[in-house]
């Protein structure tokens, strides 16, 4: 190893080579720095705000600055029951955020409705906007709401988030 | 200490009853006493605006506060009337609680609106008139303040389906969901 002498960049097991496809490059820093626009809309919220509490942490993971407008945010986490009126605003912020945009169904209500099977609650916010990962429990956990968002980062680092066009955006080289 | 206090309420409520008996006479019946010890009076919908003037202006009950304005479905052909609209009014001077129960008929759906009296009553009404059906005559601006605008139905009425009876699950066919006259797109 060290009594041969290459000349400097070629490969001797100093320098290091990898290989990999683009996509899974851009995937993994991409989801070192996903930010939430939380979408808290009844009590999943709590425990969504206990998740970026110092206890759960979510900044650990790049989810630290919950951005207040769906343009500079990644990730749509929707904290709680969809009544019929608030569908259509949903749809449209999904719509404003740029892409790669994710979408949690956090709790029981966004996935299926939830407990609420009646003429107001819309029976999983999945009816309007794509979702990527489903987080069950009435309300979760902020475990489960975090290892909820590893999941999501999982799924973007293989390139399979997000849900709305199934590709990642890769720039023309 | 407390029980005086407890008779002092439930006096103060049953004078504001007898007087509301001797001011409007048949307009109103005979107070009962309800499961959870408020009194209840019923009143007839022609004197209900002067009812509540009477209840919150005399000096002698002062009931200033409008507590809660409800209706209640008691289903087709249940009941003669169909619906009750309820006012519960609390005196704070006295802690004493008091109920007016309103009976309306079914296709005859409409009561006075007690905004120029209680004006908390604005959107506790359009919260009536939007799960009930029960229009508020007079009402400075009466709509929908929990469902969509464009919903069609009033749900709380004990014929409307649980579930709406409109599909639970989108699908592509359906019409773009929107908010409505409110917000346009530009």
């Amino acid at each position: 190893m060290g009594l041969i002498q290459a000349p400097p960049g070629e490969k001797t097991g100093t320098y290091g080579v990898l290989l990999a496809k683009l996509s899974t490059v851009v995937g993994k820093a991409q989801r070192f720095s996903v930010w939430p626009l939380g979408f808290g809309l009844a009590c999943c919220a709590i425990e969504m705000m206990a998740t970026v509490t110092n206890r759960m942490d979510l900044s650990r993971f790049g989810g630290e600055i919950f951005r207040a407008s769906p343009r500079q945010a990644d990730l749509m986490i929707v904290a709680g029951r969809v009544s019929l009126k608030m569908a259509p605003v949903i749809q449209r912020l999904y719509e404003q955020m740029a892409e790669p945009r994710y979408a949690i169904a956090m709790g029981a209500c966004a996935s299926c409705g939830g407990p609420f099977d009646n003429y107001a609650i819309v029976q999983g916010v999945d009816n309007y906007i794509p979702v990527d990962v489903y987080v069950p429990g009435c309300p979760p956990r902020p475990e489960m709401l975090l290892n909820g968002i590893l999941m999501l980062h999982e799924k973007i680092m293989r390139g399979e988030a997000p849900a709305n066009h199934g590709g990642i955006y890769v720039p023309e080289v | 200490m407390r029980s005086t206090a407890a008779e002092q309420a439930t006096s103060a409520s049953e004078s504001a009853a007898r007087r509301l008996k001797a001011l409007l006479g048949d307009a109103v019946q005979e107070p009962r006493v309800e499961r959870d010890g408020v009194l209840t009076v019923a009143v007839a919908r022609e004197a209900v605006i002067a009812v509540l003037t009477e209840l919150r202006d005399n000096p002698d009950h002062e009931f200033r506060v409008l507590i809660d304005l409800t209706a209640v479905d008691y289903g087709h052909g249940k009941r003669t009337p169909r619906f009750d609209v309820v006012y519960s009014l609390l005196s704070r001077r006295d802690v004493a609680r008091i109920r007016l129960a309103v009976g309306v008929d079914e296709g005859d759906e409409w009561v006075p609106t007690a905004t120029s009296v209680y004006p908390c009553a604005n959107w506790l009404e359009r919260e009536v008139y939007d799960l009930m059906g029960i229009r508020f005559d007079g009402h400075p601006d009466l709509k929908r303040i929990e469902l969509p605008e464009d919903y069609d139905g009033h749900p709380l009425r004990k014929e409307f389906p649980l579930r709406g009876g409109h599909r639970q699950v989108r699908r592509p066919e359906d019409p773009e969901p929107h908010f409505g006259h409110r917000f346009r797109a530009r």
